[in-house]
């Protein structure tokens, strides 16, 4: 599989991407630690410089191709963040999919969308991996709306799902031109 | 309250899974449980599919409660 280099960047359907760095860290953390938006990701240490060090270790997992964490922003100012990792052999795990909630309607979801293409697009990786809580059923709803395997439900409300890269393709036009045209 | 009123609140609480009943015509969509930017585009989405048409931008930005979604569509299927 590909790996992706070190200053990738790239503007896709009107946002900037780029990997995310030890200077977001505050901004991460603001995203993660808030009490309605980041409820339903991984526990965040709410200290910055923990933050950094997580972004550190990161970055050797970047440098050997098996995490991407993504930076979206729009005219220069930073919505959110999306990752893929765990990436083995041609699959990959798509989460830690939070945005700012004065971002943009659409930008969310491009953000999802972009990640995903990238994975597919320039890794040529095939299987995605998505584990997201029942209660969070903006989250929920989206990943059902392409139809995805289910595989397991966890005690803690879990749910694990496989998707489709035929099904992406099928149905994210759906949602791209819509969202495009909430960034304005 | 007409049919159309009632399809789009349906819609919604379809997707956020409360009862229908939960949901008045002067709600905020944001004070909506779990609601979203993404639930936002998911219902937009759904009346999409369901009425057979496309929402322009120019006529969500200003979307704020269940009464505007509603006049959006009702616009739009005018038009």
């Amino acid at each position: 599989m590909g790996k992706l280099p070190s200053d990738f960047n790239m503007n896709k359907y009107g946002l900037d991407v780029r990997f995310v760095i030890e200077e977001d860290a505050q901004f991460i953390v603001e995203l993660r630690t808030d009490p309605i938006h980041g409820r339903f990701i991984g526990r965040t240490d709410s200290d910055v410089r923990e933050q950094e060090k997580w972004i550190q270790a990161y970055k050797q997992r970047e440098t050997e191709g098996t995490d991407y964490y993504f930076m979206f922003s729009l005219n220069g100012k930073r919505m959110g963040v999306y990752r893929i990792y765990d990436i083995e052999g041609d699959s990959f795990v798509s989460g830690s999919w939070v945005f700012h909630p004065e971002s943009p309607k659409g930008a969310g979801i491009l953000g999802c969308l972009i990640g995903r293409e990238i994975a597919y697009e320039q890794l040529g990786l095939e299987r995605n991996f998505v584990d997201v809580y029942k209660a969070n059923k903006s989250s929920l709803q989206f990943q059902l709306s392409f139809h995805p395997t289910f595989i397991r439900e966890e005690e803690d409300g879990r749910v694990y799902y496989e998707h489709s890269k035929d099904n992406f393709y099928k149905i994210k036009d759906r949602y791209v031109g819509m969202c495009v045209k909430l960034l304005k | 309250m007409d049919n159309l009123n009632q399809e789009v609140i349906n819609i919604i609480a379809d997707c956020i899974e409360i009862k229908s009943e939960e949901i008045l015509n002067g709600s905020l969509l944001s004070d909506l449980p779990e609601w979203s930017s993404i639930m936002f585009v998911m219902v937009v989405a759904k009346l999409e599919e369901r009425f057979k048409i496309i929402l322009e931008p120019d006529a969500l930005f200003d979307v704020e409660s269940v009464e505007d979604l509603v006049d959006a569509v009702r616009k739009n299927i005018l038009e």
